[in-house]
């Protein structure tokens, strides 16, 4: 098992290497001198050569990325163009404020999904499954940030009850909390609807193995078998999406905190794109794929000690 | 009395889609998307009005829920937008753009995306390097890689479309890999071996045979999904850019509207809902028929 998980570790430092190494490259794909966007508009050809040596563009490419990828290690993610602030301190005030909308939301997603899922395979082919299986299959086809607009339009337009955005305040706040029920409601559906359909099939697995069988032939009440004994293992392959689902849920909350008008990283990724601030770009999406990386390490870790056949594969 | 045996040769495919007409709501769907392929095609005959052309006169006029109100406009059935353009041509010229760029990045993406899981399924010495690329690719959750690749490249159609297109790739790949896999190991690949068959006709007229079904499920899904990845792009403004109709930036400016015309926001939402469940109802039919060993996994 330490084997295991020490593979793991050492696959994750990798993929995180990797990460740096595609975003680093993918400005050279950009079209434009980054010497010039620096520069100004008003700067003068030898300006631009001169920041083009001050930015270390006129090293090689490998030594150049070399040199991106030490400052990284000491937490250097470089210098936003637009408001030439360190970066990750910009990241790091925003940061806060996505981990609040993708954690309400994967809530929302465990509190009706997997629920959900169990209780479409107990009653498979009845109305309760046809409901649930349709609604899923519309929660997976829907925009979030229609679906989003969707809220804000019956729920703080029509109705007003709720606020349309926001998210100031951490959900489990009174203030937080209504904030958050749309935005998570939004863009925990669809992740809702993917834990229902993995829950469904799982459960519909479980159910007809031989050891529930056992289960029931010794006289068990159906609640009992489900809830002790199916239930434990149906919840593997959920775990199993988890980390994935966390990662759609980050990139996900992109798109929904410009709906709901959330201060996160998605909205300053956005902004970055917009004003063609690529170190901004970079160091945002290089922190959203590191977050996935790393989640999906924890699951895999947790995923162990649940299955432990997983390691000697 | 002739003792040839005759091999009748099952068009599975034939036989998916008699399966698929089984079923009500699948062949619902599926009758849906073509009617709706044809008319989005047909588009620039059918628009009533020119999509882009704005008259600020008839601004925001309401459709034909509203055929009394003094601001309805004749001819306009489903109202104006904030510049008076006619929401109907919109949204029909603005399927070409959703569809095709469905449709090309589905395409590009299948064909990188199935050889390169063809050839790390079958040699084991390219595998490894191509199955980690795949994985780094994947570490760029949701629409991320997507925008990183349209932010580098700038905003435009063609732009989203490399960028769908470079997304859909590790998808197609992991699946026929795994397929193969699978395929390799099977007693007929070695009949076809022993009889001297090179490497290059049993991958690609054999394996990849076999892949098909596989292939036709994924890209139905894959359809749904880049549909609704042009949708995205286009509402952050990173998609296709205005003046062009498309569904997503139909639904982003209508949202400073929301209070006096709704229905500018609630159509073009409909649509893309509509056309991503007929697609991914198709898909999960056909996965049930073509590929049951197929497991829900995302």
């Amino acid at each position: 098992m330490r084997k295991y998980i020490a593979k793991r570790i050492g696959l994750m430092i990798l993929l995180l290497i990797g990460v740096s190494f595609i975003v680093f490259a993918s400005l050279y794909l950009s079209p434009g001198d980054p010497a010039e966007l620096v520069a100004g508009a008003s700067a003068t050809p030898a300006d631009i050569a001169r920041m083009r040596i001050f930015l270390g563009l006129d090293k090689p490419f490998l030594v150049q990325y070399f040199i991106y990828f030490k400052n990284l290690l000491v937490g250097n993610f470089g210098t936003s163009l637009v408001t030439r602030q360190p970066i990750l301190k910009e990241l790091l005030v925003r940061l806060p404020n996505t981990l609040n909308l993708a954690t309400s939301s994967m809530i929302v997603a465990c509190v009706f999904g997997i629920p959900a899922g169990i209780l479409a395979a107990i009653y498979k082919d009845t109305w309760i499954d046809n409901v649930l299986t349709t609604t899923s299959l519309a929660g997976i086809s829907i925009p979030n940030f229609w679906l989003g607009a969707m809220l804000i339009l019956l729920f703080s337009v029509t109705l007003r009850w709720l606020p349309t955005g926001g998210m100031s305040q951490p959900f489990w706040t009174p203030i937080g909390f209504k904030q958050a029920i749309l935005p998570s409601l939004a863009l925990g559906f669809s992740v809702a609807a993917s834990f229902m359909r993995v829950g469904r099939s799982a459960m519909l697995d479980v159910l007809q193995s031989d050891y529930i069988r056992t289960a029931r032939s010794k006289g068990l009440k159906e609640s009992k078998v489900i809830i002790v004994h199916a239930l434990r293992n149906a919840l593997i392959p959920i775990i199993t999406i988890f980390g994935t689902s966390f990662g759609g849920l980050l990139g996900g909350a992109i798109v929904t905190e410009q709906v709901f008008v959330v201060n996160g990283i998605g909205t300053y990724l956005i902004s970055s794109i917009s004003m063609r601030n690529y170190p901004a770009v970079q160091s945002t999406v290089l922190v959203i794929a590191a977050f996935f990386i790393i989640v999906n390490l924890i699951v895999d870790v947790i995923y162990v000690f649940i299955d432990p056949r997983i390691s000697y594969e | 009395m002739s003792n040839t045996l005759t091999f009748k040769r099952e068009n599975w495919l034939a036989k998916a889609f008699q399966k698929l007409l089984q079923n009500k709501l699948a062949t619902f769907a599926f009758f849906f998307l073509i009617f709706e392929i044809i008319i989005i095609i047909m588009a620039p005959l059918l628009v009533p009005f020119d999509p882009t052309k704005t008259d600020i006169s008839i601004r925001l006029a309401p459709g034909f829920w509203a055929m009394n109100s003094p601001k309805f406009v004749a001819g306009h059935f489903l109202g104006t937008d904030h510049l008076g353009r006619d929401v109907l041509s919109r949204l029909l010229m603005g399927g070409q753009i959703s569809l095709s760029v469905g449709f090309v990045a589905t395409s590009i993406g299948l064909i990188f995306g199935v050889t390169l899981g063809l050839l790390a399924g079958f040699y084991k010495s390219l595998d490894n390097v191509i199955m980690r690329f795949m994985d780094l690719l994947f570490t760029f959750p949701g629409i991320l890689l997507a925008m990183l690749i349209v932010a580098m490249l700038g905003v435009s159609t063609l732009n989203a479309t490399i960028a769908i297109s470079i997304w859909s790739i590790p998808g197609f790949a992991r699946m026929v890999r795994g397929k193969v896999l699978t395929i390799k190991e099977e007693d007929y690949i070695l009949a076809i071996r022993s009889i001297g068959a090179s490497n290059f006709r049993i991958l690609f007229n054999h394996i990849l045979a076999n892949c098909m079904p596989l292939i036709i499920v994924i890209s139905t899904m894959r359809l749904a999904s880049s549909i609704m990845s042009i949708a995205t792009l286009s509402f952050l403004g990173l998609g296709s850019p205005p003046p062009n109709a498309e569904w997503g930036a139909m639904i982003a400016s209508a949202r400073d509207y929301m209070w006096q015309a709704p229905s500018l926001i609630i159509i073009p939402g409909i649509v893309v809902m509509i056309t991503v469940i007929s697609f991914n109802i198709v898909g999960d039919k056909l996965r049930d028929i073509l590929d049951p060993s197929m497991k829900e996994n995302n």
